[in-house]
């Protein structure tokens, strides 16, 4: 199944670079770092994207306001 | 606004992996180590807001960012400047700046990517790089208690701006060229060169008689917006006990220019007293009176018909009631009246 989708994230992107719109909607001054670039995803992604992990992770945030808005 | 849960903050969504930003390495970005298995030893030195790193790919947006108005807050910075009396922050306002105003100020990733800091962050879509803001979750999360309000009419009575009813929101009127900044941003937000005027979209304006009749002497806000909130107690400070208000004031310009020489426009007040920053400068602002503490403003509640547009006579003109006059001014203390000279109305038109 990840094969599948990197396969077509791999095939989505190359066509991106090929339209020269690479990046967040094709702005003039975007350029692709080739060298960051990586077909398999980090192990990062394992948690990352499973939502029961994080929840057993109890992962935490810095706190902050909760009711801001004050501008 | 309330906090997003603690696991969804972080939860990666599939379609980031669909986009050109999901292409890159997790660590190219935010650091850390990724080749380790424990928690903390893989977060160890990740930056969770790498927004510094947009510069390597969007070298001329993060250039014009890095001096705009949403990253260097200089409105801010140059009005506490000239009522403290001096041309640079003394070491303690800027103390004060830092750890009170700059923890507002936005970077790309608070815009594009996650609620800001001031919400308690969080992915806005699984960490997918929305090119435009969203109102809510973005825009509002910061501008809330007076803009976002206003707009969406949450103020009881008080209707929502027309513009909104109309399904517009806040990238409608903000483009991403004054977002962004273009090194051109002036002292105030409305200096950007690229700020909306309502001209921009109404161009017909001289067909309506009362146009014609009022000219440039009036800013649209003066006919058109209805009851805005007017603040007195955010910061700490003598004279700032009062609860905000529901108001509507219409005083001098203060801010006269070529692109807004309106005579006349609607003012808001603003929570501000002579010892605001004692906490951090010992002492008074020493020209607290340099600038009004009724601003000009411009409320997000536009209405085609207001109370002002009902008729010539009784609603506006001979009304006393809202503008701002001297009678406004009776409980604030003396600097506070000095401040507010040159904006009171003296004759009611």
């Amino acid at each position: 199944m990840c094969g599948v989708k990197g396969f077509f994230a791999s095939v989505l992107f190359s066509l991106l670079l090929m339209a020269g719109g690479i990046g967040c909607g094709g702005d003039a001054d975007n350029r692709i770092v080739e060298s960051a670039v990586t077909d398999a995803a980090q192990s990062c992604v394992v948690c990352h994207t499973n939502q029961q992990i994080l929840l057993e992770l109890a992962v935490e945030m810095p706190a902050g306001h909760s009711d801001a808005g004050e501008g | 606004m309330p906090p997003v849960e603690a696991w969804k903050k972080v939860l990666v969504s599939e379609g980031f992996f669909a986009e050109a930003h999901g292409q890159y390495d997790c660590t190219y970005c935010h650091g850390g180590d990724a080749d380790e298995g424990d928690m903390a030893a893989a977060h160890t030195g990740m930056n969770a807001d790498p927004s510094s790193k947009c510069a390597t790919c969007h070298p001329v947006t993060a250039d014009a960012f890095a001096t705009s108005q949403h990253s260097q807050l200089m409105g801010y910075r140059q009005v506490i400047a000239a009522r403290a009396g001096v041309a640079e922050l003394t070491p303690g306002l800027e103390a004060m700046f830092e750890q009170n105003c700059n923890t507002c100020h936005a970077t790309c990733g608070q815009c594009h990517i996650s609620r800001p800091n001031t919400v308690a962050k969080g992915f806005v879509r699984g960490h997918e790089f929305v090119r435009r803001p969203s109102m809510t979750e973005n825009c509002t999360a910061c501008h809330g208690s007076r803009i976002g309000q206003e707009f969406r009419g949450q103020h009881e009575g008080i209707p929502a701006d027309l513009h909104y009813n109309m399904g517009m929101q806040c990238v409608a009127c903000h483009a991403a060229e004054e977002m962004h900044g273009h090194g051109d941003q002036g002292s105030n937000r409305y200096e950007v060169a690229s700020a909306p005027q309502c001209e921009d979209c109404h161009q017909t304006l001289e067909e309506n008689p009362y146009h014609s009749a009022h000219g440039d002497r009036l800013s649209c806000q003066v006919c058109h917006s209805v009851d805005y909130k007017n603040c007195y107690s955010c910061h700490v400070g003598e004279g700032l006990e009062r609860p905000s208000e529901m108001g509507f004031k219409i005083g001098r310009n203060p801010l006269q220019s070529s692109e807004r020489p309106y005579e006349y426009a609607v003012l808001r007040h603003i929570p501000i007293a002579p010892d605001s920053y004692r906490d951090f400068a010992p002492g008074r602002l020493a020209n607290f009176a340099a600038l009004p503490t009724w601003k000009h403003a411009t409320p997000h509640n536009i209405q085609l018909r207001t109370p002002q547009t009902a008729n010539c006579t009784d609603s506006c003109h001979n009304n006393s009631g809202i503008f701002l006059t001297e009678a406004d001014l009776t409980d604030m203390s003396a600097e506070e009246v000095e401040a507010n000279r040159g904006v009171v109305v003296r004759q009611i038109p």
